[in-house]
């Protein structure tokens, strides 16, 4: 009798499921790219104001905000939180956008509270916006 | 005498150029995030916005990595807010209308960000953006 001997295979690469494989990452990949944060920016033109504190010469009204943290921001006297200044902003912006926003902090105010009433600014499309830097 | 027929060849993937070109491609996109992660520091933890425009890439723009005044991150250099003028004012003779992309740690103190200001005042930089995420 005969014996039928056994085919041995040549190992070779398989190309459908390699596909199959590279479609699966490719899926995978562009579905958690869309949970990252987008990276956004928000420009402010510097340094319009100089450091002995002397406020420009501008026709337009100027609004100081004064930031110590993001619970007490102070604006001509009132103060806000970061929800009501928004609010604050909005209604300067429906007087005139034109007019220049001086945002001015203490040392140890957080870079994140200053961003934030810069980011109530922008919300409120008001484009000048100025940084005071510390005194000296 | 027997004319030679030219024999068609069947159109087939070629392996091995397909896996050569595979590596090529991820050493390149290794070598370049590696840049990438040189100028945008992965580290630094940025400030959540609502508004900003959507980031762009410019030629005439430096990333400025901020944790403190003493740890600024410029194309993977680390440098104190002392040498950064001089930083900035070579970048601004290569690019006259230089920006500054301002990468700063959210808990970074409001004095640190006024002492870029005065930096950027030193190099004649007036056009400054703040890098921010979007907010959730």
């Amino acid at each position: 009798m005969k014996l039928k001997r056994r085919h041995t295979r040549r190992g070779r690469i398989e190309i459908i499921p390699m596909i199959d494989t590279i479609l699966i990452l490719l899926i995978f990949y562009m579905t958690f790219s869309s949970f990252t944060q987008k990276e956004k920016r928000m420009d402010v033109k510097m340094p319009l104001i100089s450091r002995t504190m002397k406020v420009i010469p501008n026709d337009t009204p100027n609004v100081v905000l004064h930031v110590y943290d993001k619970n007490k921001i102070m604006v001509g006297g009132s103060q806000h939180d970061m929800a009501t200044l928004r609010e604050t902003m909005m209604g300067f912006a429906s007087i005139g956008q034109d007019m220049t926003v001086v945002i001015e902090a203490e040392p140890d105010t957080p870079y994140e509270d200053v961003i934030g009433a810069l980011d109530a600014c922008a919300m409120a499309h008001l484009k000048k916006v100025a940084f005071r830097p510390l005194a000296d | 005498m027997e004319i030679k027929r030219r024999k068609i060849k069947r159109g087939r993937i070629e392996i091995i150029p397909m896996i050569d070109t595979i590596v090529i491609l991820l050493i390149f996109y290794m070598t370049f995030s590696r840049f990438a992660e040189m100028v945008y520091d992965a580290k630094v933890e940025l400030p959540a916005s609502v508004a900003g425009e959507d980031f762009e890439n410019t030629p005439d723009q430096i990333i400025v990595n901020m944790f403190s005044d003493h740890d600024i991150r410029v194309g993977g250099m680390k440098y104190a807010i002392a040498n950064l003028p001089l930083v900035l004012l070579q970048e601004k003779q290569q690019h006259p209308a230089l920006s500054v992309i301002v990468r700063g740690n959210r808990q970074m103190p409001y004095r640190d960000l006024s002492n870029l200001m005065g930096a950027c005042a030193k190099a004649g930089i007036v056009n400054v953006t703040f890098a921010t995420l979007e907010a959730r």
